[in-house]
C-alpha cells in the first residue's frame, strides 16, 4: 500500500458513508433550500452603502453560497469526527499503519467535491430565482476558489475536534469560531459599510478575500487574476490549517 | 524479521505515571516486566484499574511510557511504530468503527492498509459472521460485535494479537464461543495471543501462562496450574446447614485454616447462610467436619469441595478479591 | 444549574457582542423601491429580542432532544411529574433570563449609537419579550419531541431559527416581501407580530395600546405552542 493508495481507499470509504448519511443530505438540501426560498421572497430588498447598492439576493447568494452552503456540512462533519475521537474510532485507526494526515485528506476529498457541486448548484438555482449570477466560464473559475474554502473549513473542523475533549465542547467552540466569521468576512453585510480599519483587518481573516473573489467573478465577470492577493491569503490560511489539523487530530497519549 | 529465539513481546521495568487532577501523581504501572514467547497464549489477570489496558496500549504504541522498555518481535514501538503496527493485531476493550460502512466494507478498508492481508470472506467465516457481511456494526449483537473486533484484529494476518478484555459483558454462551475461536487461533494457526481479563476462568482455561497484576504491579507469573499449586491452602469447602453454627468452632477443626459465612438472603431453600472453610487437606477437613456435625446433630446440605482457583491466588498475593 | 451553563453565559455574551459589532456600521441602509431604511436602527429592536431568544431556543432543542435520547424522559415517566409541569419549570427560568438579556442587549445597542425612544412605554417590552421567549421555548420542545435524534433536532432547530430571522421581521423588513405576503406574515409566522410591536415601541415610543392586534396574535401563537409542546414532547412512546 502506498501513501496515495491508502488515502484514496479512505476517500472512497468516506464517499460511501457520505452518500449513505441522511444528515449530510438534509444539511446539503434543507438549509440551502430554505435560504434560497427566503432570498427569492426578499428579492426586492437591496443594501445601500455610500454611493453603492447591491441586491440582497446577489449579495447573500454569493456570500452565503461560499461560506454557509459550501460549509453546510461542516457542523455535522465536526460532530462526526469529534464523535470518532470520543467513541474510539480514531483510536482504532491509530493502530493501523494509516497516519492522521491520510485520514484527514481521505475525509476531506469527498466533502470538497460535494462542496463544489453544492456551490455550483446553489449559484445556478440562485440565478434561476433572480440573482444576477453569471453562468458561463465564471462558474468554472469559482471551483478552485471553492477548493480552498472547503479545505480550509474542514481543516478547522479537524483542529477543533483535535483540541477539544468532547463533542459538546467541539460544538461550542465551532459556534464561537463560525459566527464571527459570518460577520467580519463580508458574507452577509458589505464590509464597505464598516469603518476602514475593520475593512483592512478583515482582509486577513480566512474567507474574506475568497468571498470577494467569488463575488467579483460571478457578479462582475472579473478574471481570477484580479484577485491574486486575496487568493494568496486564502492559500496561506488553508495550508496552515491543514498542517495544524494533521498535528492536532490524532490519538497518541 | 525477528529471530526465532526472540520473544514475541518483552516488557522491562515499565512505568507509567499520570498527574492526578487535584495534584500529585498516579502510578498506573510501577515497573512491570514480563516476556511472551512466540506461539504462547499469555494472560494478564487483574481487576479493573490494575493497569492491564495501560500496559497493553503502551506495548501497542498508542500510549507513551514514563520509563521502561518494550519490544514487540524485537522492535521498539517508540523507534519503529509503523513496523510494529504491521506485525500486530489489536482488539480494543471498547472499539468503534465507521457507523455507515458494513462489516465487510470495514474489513476491506482496514485490510487495504497493510501490505499483506487475509481475505474478508475468510475472516468473516473464521468468526462466524459471514451471513452478516452486509450488516452495520450497530446492528450486530454484543457478542457478534466482539467477534467482529477480533476479525478486524486479524485482517493483516498478524504474528501477535492483543486482546483487551474480549469477553467482558458477554453471556456465558457467547463467551465460550469466543474462547473456542481464540483457542483455534492459538493452537491451529500458531498465533501469539496476549489477553487481558478480570475473569479467572478465562485466564485458567485459555492461557499457557498468567501474570497476576494489581495496582500497577505484577505479583506472579506462571502457568495457571503452578500458580494454584503454590497456594498455601488447597481451596475451600462450602456447605449449608439446617441451623446456624458458630464459625469459631468450624475454624478449629482439623485441616481447616479459616471459616466464613455468606448470606443466602431470606427465603432460600438452602438455609440462611453458606459456610466457607479454607482448608489445607480436603480429606482431613471433610472427615473432621462430618464427625463434628454428627456429634452436634447438625444436618449438612450441599457439601462441596471447591479446588483452588486463580481467584484464591489473587487473594493470597494481593489481599484483595479479584471481583470487587 | 442553568445559570452555571456555559451555553447560557455564551449566549448573553455573543448577543451583546453582535449588537456592539453592528454598531460599528457607518453607512448601511435597506432599499425597498424608492424608500430607504437605516439598517442598524431597523434591526436593533429585533436583534435585542431575538439574538438571545434564538440561542435559548437552540439550547432548549439540544437539551430536550438529548434528554429524550438518553432515556431521561423514560425515567421521568415512572414519576408523578407530568410533561407539562416538566416543560413549565424549565421554561420559566429561561424566560426570565431572556427578558433580562434582551434589556442588556438593547442598552448596549443604544450605547453604540442605535436609536431607542426613551419613554416609559419601554417597560412593555418585558411582557412582550417574555411572550416571544416563552413561545420559542415551547416550539423548541415541539422540535425536540418530533425529531428522531439530537443531531436532526439541532439541524431542524437551526434552520427554524434562521427562517425566523428572515421572515419574522428581525433582520429584514417584512414590507419587502412581494404581493400580499406582508399582510399575511404577521399572522402565520411566529413572533412576526410581536417583533412589529416591539419595533414600534423602541423606535417610535408608541404605547402598547397601538398594537392590540399584534399582541393578540402573539398570545394565540403562545397558546398554540404551549398546547403542542407537551403533546409532542412525551415521556414515553405510547401515543
Amino acid at each position: 500500500m502506498t501513501v496515495i493508495s491508502g488515502t484514496l481507499r479512505l476517500a472512497s470509504a468516506s464517499t460511501r458513508q457520505l452518500l449513505r448519511s441522511s444528515e449530510a443530505w438534509a444539511t446539503t438540501l434543507a438549509f440551502p433550500g430554505a435560504l434560497l426560498a427566503m432570498l427569492w421572497l426578499f428579492s426586492e430588498l437591496r443594501f445601500e452603502f455610500g454611493s453603492q447598492q447591491v441586491a440582497l439576493i446577489d449579495f447573500w447568494v454569493t456570500g452565503l453560497g461560499v461560506l454557509g452552503v459550501a460549509l453546510g456540512n461542516g457542523h455535522a462533519f465536526l460532530a462526526n469526527i469529534s464523535n470518532w475521537k470520543a467513541g474510539g474510532v480514531l483510536k482504532r485507526i491509530s493502530l493501523t499503519p494509516i497516519t492522521a494526515g491520510q485520514l484527514i485528506v481521505g475525509e476531506v476529498i469527498p466533502r470538497a467535491v460535494l462542496g463544489m457541486i453544492t456551490i455550483v448548484a446553489f449559484l445556478a438555482v440562485g440565478n434561476a430565482l433572480g440573482a444576477d449570477i453569471r453562468m458561463g466560464a465564471e462558474l468554472v473559475s469559482v471551483i478552485p476558489v471553492m477548493v480552498i474554502v472547503t479545505f480550509t473549513g474542514l481543516s478547522v473542523a479537524f483542529v477543533i475536534a483535535g483540541i477539544t475533549k468532547s463533542p459538546q465542547n467541539a460544538n461550542a467552540m465551532d459556534t464561537a469560531v463560525s459566527w464571527p466569521l459570518y460577520l467580519v468576512t463580508g458574507t452577509m453585510f458589505p464590509l464597505a459599510a464598516f469603518p476602514a480599519w475593520l475593512e483592512q483587518i478583515a482582509q486577513f481573516v480566512p474567507y474574506t478575500g475568497l468571498i470577494a473573489t467569488v463575488r467579483g467573478v460571478v457578479l462582475e465577470s472579473r478574471p481570477l487574476t484580479d484577485f491574486g492577493a486575496e487568493l494568496a491569503v486564502g492559500v496561506v490560511w488553508m495550508t496552515g490549517l491543514l498542517l495544524a489539523a494533521g498535528r492536532t487530530y490524532r490519538f497518541v497519549k | 524479521m525477528s529471530s526465532t529465539n526472540e520473544p514475541a513481546v518483552e516488557v522491562r521495568d515499565l512505568v507509567k505515571v499520570y498527574p492526578r487532577p487535584g495534584g500529585g501523581t498516579l502510578r498506573a504501572l510501577d515497573g512491570i516486566s514480563f516476556r511472551v514467547e512466540n506461539g504462547e497464549f499469555f494472560g494478564l489477570l487483574g481487576p479493573n484499574g490494575a493497569g492491564k489496558t495501560t500496559a497493553l496500549e503502551i506495548i501497542e504504541g498508542i500510549r507513551r511510557p514514563t520509563s521502561g522498555e518494550v519490544r514487540v518481535l524485537g522492535v521498539d514501538p517508540r523507534k519503529d511504530l509503523d513496523r510494529v503496527k504491521r506485525m500486530i493485531g489489536v482488539q480494543l476493550q471498547a472499539a468503534s468503527y465507521f457507523s455507515l460502512l458494513t462489516i465487510a466494507e470495514i474489513l476491506d478498508l482496514f485490510g487495504s492498509f497493510y501490505p499483506t492481508r487475509r481475505a474478508t470472506t475468510e475472516l468473516l467465516e473464521t468468526v462466524g459472521l459471514l451471513d452478516k457481511a452486509d450488516f452495520y456494526v450497530r446492528h450486530l449483537s454484543g457478542g457478534q460485535q466482539r467477534r467482529f473486533s477480533v476479525a478486524a484484529a486479524l485482517v493483516n494476518d498478524p504474528q501477535v494479537i492483543f486482546l483487551d478484555e474480549p469477553t467482558t459483558g458477554l453471556d456465558p454462551q457467547m463467551r465460550h464461543s469466543l474462547w473456542e475461536m481464540l483457542r483455534r487461533l492459538n493452537r491451529d494457526e500458531g498465533k501469539t495471543i496476549v489477553l487481558t481479563t478480570h475473569y479467572m476462568e478465562e485466564a485458567e482455561l485459555l492461557a499457557d501462562r498468567v501474570a497476576i497484576i494489581d495496582l500497577g504491579r505484577i505479583g506472579s507469573i506462571d502457568t495457571p496450574r503452578a500458580l494454584i499449586a503454590g497456594l498455601d491452602g488447597q481451596g475451600h469447602i462450602e456447605f449449608t446447614t439446617n441451623r446456624a453454627v458458630d464459625t469459631s468452632e468450624l475454624a478449629a477443626l482439623d485441616g481447616v485454616t479459616g471459616a466464613a459465612t455468606r448470606s443466602n438472603g431470606g427465603g432460600s431453600s438452602l438455609g440462611p447462610d453458606t459456610y466457607q472453610l479454607a482448608i489445607t487437606d480436603p480429606n482431613v477437613a471433610v472427615t473432621s467436619l462430618l464427625s463434628w456435625s454428627q456429634g452436634r446433630g447438625i444436618e449438612m446440605r450441599g457439601l462441596e469441595v471447591v479446588p483452588g482457583t486463580l481467584e484464591d491466588v489473587f487473594l493470597q498475593l494481593t489481599g484483595r478479591e479479584l471481583r470487587e | 444549574m442553568m445559570l452555571r451553563s456555559r451555553g447560557v453565559i455564551a449566549a448573553i455574551i455573543t448577543s451583546t457582542l453582535y449588537v456592539a459589532f453592528f454598531g460599528l456600521i457607518e453607512d448601511l441602509e435597506f432599499g425597498i423601491g424608492d424608500e430607504s431604511i437605516g439598517f442598524f436602527d431597523f434591526v436593533l429592536p429585533g436583534f435585542a429580542v431575538f439574538l438571545m431568544v434564538y440561542q435559548i431556543q437552540d439550547i432548549t432543542v439540544a437539551v430536550g432532544a438529548s434528554f429524550k435520547a438518553r432515556g431521561i424522559l423514560k425515567r421521568l415517566a415512572t414519576t408523578p411529574l407530568s410533561p407539562a409541569r416538566f416543560i413549565g419549570v424549565q421554561t420559566l427560568t429561561y424566560v426570565g433570563l431572556g427578558v433580562i438579556a434582551s434589556g442588556l442587549v438593547l442598552a448596549v445597542g443604544k450605547l453604540v449609537g442605535g436609536y431607542v425612544a426613551m419613554t416609559a412605554n419601554l417597560l412593555w417590552l418585558v411582557p412582550l419579550v417574555a411572550m416571544v421567549a416563552l413561545t420559542s421555548i415551547a416550539l423548541a420542545y415541539v422540535i425536540a419531541g418530533l425529531t428522531p435524534n439530537p443531531q436532526t433536532a439541532t439541524n431542524v432547530g437551526s434552520t427554524f431559527s434562521f427562517l425566523m430571522f428572515g421572515f419574522a421581521g428581525v433582520m429584514f423588513p417584512v414590507a419587502a416581501l412581494p404581493g400580499v405576503l406582508p399582510d399575511i406574515v404577521p399572522y402565520v409566522v411566529p413572533h412576526a407580530a410581536a417583533i412589529e410591536a416591539i419595533r414600534g415601541i423602541v423606535l417610535n415610543g408608541d404605547a402598547i395600546t397601538a398594537y392590540g392586534r399584534q399582541v393578540l396574535i402573539g398570545i394565540v401563537w403562545l397558546a398554540v405552542a404551549l398546547t403542542l409542546a407537551p403533546l409532542a414532547y412525551r415521556f414515553t412512546d405510547d401515543r
